[in-house]
């Protein structure tokens, strides 16, 4: 059976933001997943534009969907709408960073 | 698992304060340890979990065979014991919420699990059955708590880690009536095959609520006497001084 968005989800939390050091879910970075026949959409962001890890946390989102599901085709895009912001995070992020939940 | 103390001895500024003390305490019992003051009944808790001011002179103290007395105080807590002090310390800045998640993901760590997912969920659920306000998880851990909400968030942090061994070191000091049945329910919640217990206590009061499988007078550093509930009642009746005749301790023993 192919993978849920939820499996695909789940599996995204093993990727973590370098800088950071939380998961990009938690992190609210995940924008859009959508499941295709032939292939899989990854929409995510990043904390700032212009933020270096773009490269790494797009590989890293490839590499744990082969790894976890054996999804190969998985199309990545970095998107600025709408702007991330602290209101995105888990409560568990914001625990972890020092926020007020 | 199973926590076991043999003929234990201990001092604090070289005097002798446990002299021989046997215990042993299984998981799914709770213990009830009373005894009067300068009996040795904190002495035993901070010697359990390891605390450096107090010297081990003789005995063992072992958890399902392993040496206890060997292994630093995080070792012990990893290991599944925890304590609740008797006189919380207030930690300006670290919040209550950061704090709890830390303290929860390592203990999660040296089991093997992961509940990281579930954390504030359930945090928020045991704050609303210990009736702690929601707001608390943001603020210093116990700084300018009155004493009952130190108390409680002690309670908290036991239903969060969910030890094998919870020691609460005369955590009914000084609370109210409301606060001591919160106190209560936070042990009566954890009881069950998993959890063990050492209530540490003055008085019968918080037993009542409690109900403890067995209980344990301390005396001049020994445990002299040990039975079931009823032993609450009788000793409530008789006082101290009755366990103090019955053993033979002279009186200059007592409070030396």
């Amino acid at each position: 059976m192919a993978a849920s968005k939820g499996d695909i989800l789940e599996s995204l939390r093993k990727v973590l933001d370098p800088e950071i050091g939380i998961n990009i879910v938690d992190l609210g970075l995940i924008y859009r997943i959508d499941v295709f026949d032939d292939r899989t959409e990854v929409d995510f962001t990043l904390t700032s534009p212009g933020c270096p890890l773009a490269d790494t946390i797009d590989a890293d989102i490839k590499n744990i969907l082969v790894d976890d599901h054996k999804i190969e085709n998985v199309q990545t895009q970095v998107v600025w709408n709408p702007p991330w912001s602290l209101d995105f995070m888990s409560e568990e992020a914001r625990l972890e960073l020092g926020y007020p939940i | 698992m199973k926590l076991e103390i043999v003929d234990l001895r201990a001092q604090v500024d070289d005097k002798e304060i446990l002299k021989g003390l046997n215990l042993t305490v299984s998981t799914g019992e709770i213990h009830a340890i009373m005894g009067p003051n300068g009996a040795g009944k904190s002495t035993l808790s901070n010697v359990i979990m390891g605390n450096p001011k107090y010297e081990v002179t003789g005995g063992k103290i072992l958890l399902d065979g392993e040496d206890l007395l060997e292994m630093e105080v995080d070792e012990r807590a990893r290991k599944g014991l925890f304590m609740a002090f008797q006189y919380p310390v207030e930690i300006p800045g670290i919040t209550v919420g950061r704090f709890l998640k830390r303290a929860t993901e390592l203990y999660d760590e040296a089991r093997g699990q992961n509940n990281a997912r579930g954390f504030v969920k359930a945090l928020r659920a045991n704050m609303d059955f210990l009736e702690i306000d929601q707001a608390f998880i943001n603020r210093y851990l116990n700084e300018g708590f009155s004493g009952g909400e130190k108390k409680r968030m002690e309670i908290l942090q036991m239903l969060m880690l969910k030890p094998s061994f919870g020691i609460l070191d005369e955590t009914d000091s000084g609370l109210d009536i409301d606060a001591l049945k919160i106190v209560a329910k936070g042990v009566n919640q954890m009881r069950g095959d998993e959890f063990g217990s050492i209530i540490i206590t003055h008085y019968q009061r918080i037993l009542d609520h409690i109900n403890p499988d067995f209980v344990h007078i301390l005396y001049d550093g020994r445990v002299v006497t040990a039975g079931g509930h009823e032993l609450v009642q009788t000793l409530e009746e008789k006082g101290y001084d009755w366990v103090r005749k019955q053993d033979g301790i002279p009186e200059e023993g007592a409070y030396e």
